[in-house]
């Protein structure tokens, strides 16, 4: 699973906090290993679910770094990535998402950018399969109305 | 499945994929970099942060605010080399591939296997440790130029290839660990150079500052910096001692368990503090008692000193069926040295003897203050 959530925690928080991220998640696992889910196919949500906290923490830390942080600073690392790669349109991606509710963000994250099933949504959040669809609902229509607010409906499929 | 669950699902899957082409659409779902994925440098690196923090724990470096395992240190630290491994690789034990292949090779024992060890066949200990016994206890005051206490070993850890989700090594760690006066501490980790293939340690890894990997700063009574002078010499006391310290274990249950108990104790005080010889010697008195405690004989240990081999069979229900084996100088009765052979492990795919960890203590002595050696 390294790889993977490797890719989840820099899509949501950015490459400088993967490593910590994920390390910290991991140490979590090892420790309540014995409160994992005994079905396999739960097990990956509960792990998400670890890292999703994590995360959390980490983009708190950040943002109360931010804060205290001179404008000139905090320009600076938003400058630091390159316009033209990758990481340039994951920073777009996140600003997008972030628009979104809370519990509508964390469920589009894990269904579409980490790829895990209804069940592993749910047991991720700790909420129902039926919870998890409804978050989706809203938060397709809410996206394309944040899109096209932002004058991208030509865009707009579905 | 009901059909109403299926249905459930449907209306999910349609979900999920009508917002997967809205937010590939708007380029909400790009790719990662290729220089984003995970190196095998990560995965080492994670595996690393994961042994300190086990490491730390264990010692009680790290607040616990869930329940952990209990379990004799040692077997500890190797639960979660294997507990880390399978959780980076993945959960099915059936992608983990044979680990033996990066294992240390194993010592050889004048008297017997850690295999003779696990069925019974390998004789008693309690003379040989009662001889260590009393030559520790023989042993001169130890010199305390300073009241810090500092503890050094170096170690093999598994190490897993995160481009091939495998296993592929067991890479040495050098640890440092001190103890101040007022229980604070100190612990650092570094990788230290490659074990020889002859899987004995190169003289210079010791000397290595390369690849610092972590330094953990206890606060104030986090360690029990009296334990060593506080625990009792009478063999007797000492032994409810110890057991007492594997409170949570099920001790009583036959005598590999008790053994496993004792052993453990034993090591997380050696390992961790300056014993006095006295202390030590008390030790392998009550381990002499024990008869789970084997003897496999004399052996070289991985920094090339002769010792003396003593170990403990796998606890009853151990599912890794690991042999522990515990190196003591016959010349001065301190520890050398410890070795886990698996014997066989489905989750690592082990069916025959592999030395899954070891440590190899290098210094156990009073320093002037935190951070210095000598």
């Amino acid at each position: 699973m390294h790889p993977e959530l490797r890719h989840f925690v820099l899509r949501r928080g950015g490459p400088e906090i993967v490593d910590d991220v994920v390390a910290e998640a991991f140490v979590v696992v090892w420790r309540r290993w014995d409160d994992a889910p005994a079905d396999p196919s739960r097990r990956r949500g509960w792990v998400y679910g670890i890292v999703k906290h994590k995360l959390a923490h980490a983009l708190r830390d950040r943002d109360r770094h931010l804060r205290v942080a001179s404008r000139v600073v905090a320009t600076a690392v938003i400058e630091l990535s390159d316009p033209g790669d990758d990481l340039a349109s994951i920073e777009e991606a996140r600003r997008v998402l972030d628009l979104l509710p809370r519990a509508e963000r964390d469920a589009v994250e894990l269904a579409v950018l980490a790829g895990l099933t209804t069940l592993e949504v749910a047991e991720a959040l700790q909420c129902s399969a039926t919870a998890v669809t409804s978050r989706l609902t809203k938060a397709r229509g809410r996206l394309r109305r944040l899109l096209a607010a932002e004058g991208r409906s030509d865009h707009v499929i579905g | 499945m009901s059909s109403d669950d299926r249905a459930g699902n449907d209306v999910a899957a349609q979900e999920v994929a009508a917002l997967r082409e809205l937010m590939t659409a708007h380029h909400l779902v790009p790719s990662v970099p290729a220089r984003y994925a995970a190196t095998p440098q990560d995965t080492e690196r994670l595996l690393a942060r994961i042994l300190v923090a086990a490491e730390a724990e264990e010692i009680g470096a790290v607040p616990v605010p869930l329940p952990v395992r209990r379990r004799p240190r040692a077997w500890q630290l190797g639960a979660a080399a294997a507990a880390a491994v399978a959780i980076v690789v993945g959960y099915q034990a059936a992608v983990v591939p044979q680990a033996t292949a990066g294992a240390p090779v194993a010592l050889t024992y004048s008297a017997g296997d850690p295999a003779a060890v696990a069925s019974g066949r390998a004789p008693s200990a309690r003379s040989a440790l009662t001889d260590l016994a009393s030559t520790a206890r023989a042993q001169p005051a130890q010199d305390r130029p300073g009241s810090v206490q500092y503890v050094a070993s170096a170690g093999w850890y598994l190490e897993v290839d995160g481009a091939e989700v495998s296993v592929t090594a067991l890479f040495p760690t050098i640890t440092q660990l001190w103890i101040a006066p007022d229980g604070s501490a100190r612990q650092t980790q570094r990788r230290g150079a490659p074990l020889d293939v002859d899987g004995h340690l190169s003289t210079t890894a010791i000397e290595s500052a390369a690849g610092l990997l972590s330094t953990d700063e206890l606060p104030a009574a986090s360690l029990d910096a009296t334990l060593t002078d506080r625990l009792p010499r009478d063999p007797a006391a000492l032994q409810t001692e110890l057991l007492q310290q594997a409170a949570g274990l099920p001790c009583a249950q036959d005598d590999s368990w008790r053994a496993m108990c004792l052993v453990g104790s034993v090591l997380s005080v050696l390992e961790q503090h300056a014993a006095p010889d006295d202390l030590t010697a008390a030790m392998w008195t009550v381990l002499a008692d024990e008869p789970g405690v084997r003897y496999l004989g004399s052996t070289t240990d991985r920094a090339g000193r002769p010792g003396v081999a003593v170990a403990i069979p796998p606890a009853t229900g151990d599912p890794d069926a690991t042999v522990r084996v515990l190196i003591v100088s016959p010349s001065t009765g301190e520890l050398l040295g410890t070795e886990n052979v698996t014997l066989r492990s489905e989750a690592l795919r082990i069916d025959t003897p592999t030395v899954t960890e070891f440590t190899t203590m290098t210094t156990s002595s009073w320093v002037r203050a935190v951070g210095q050696t000598r």
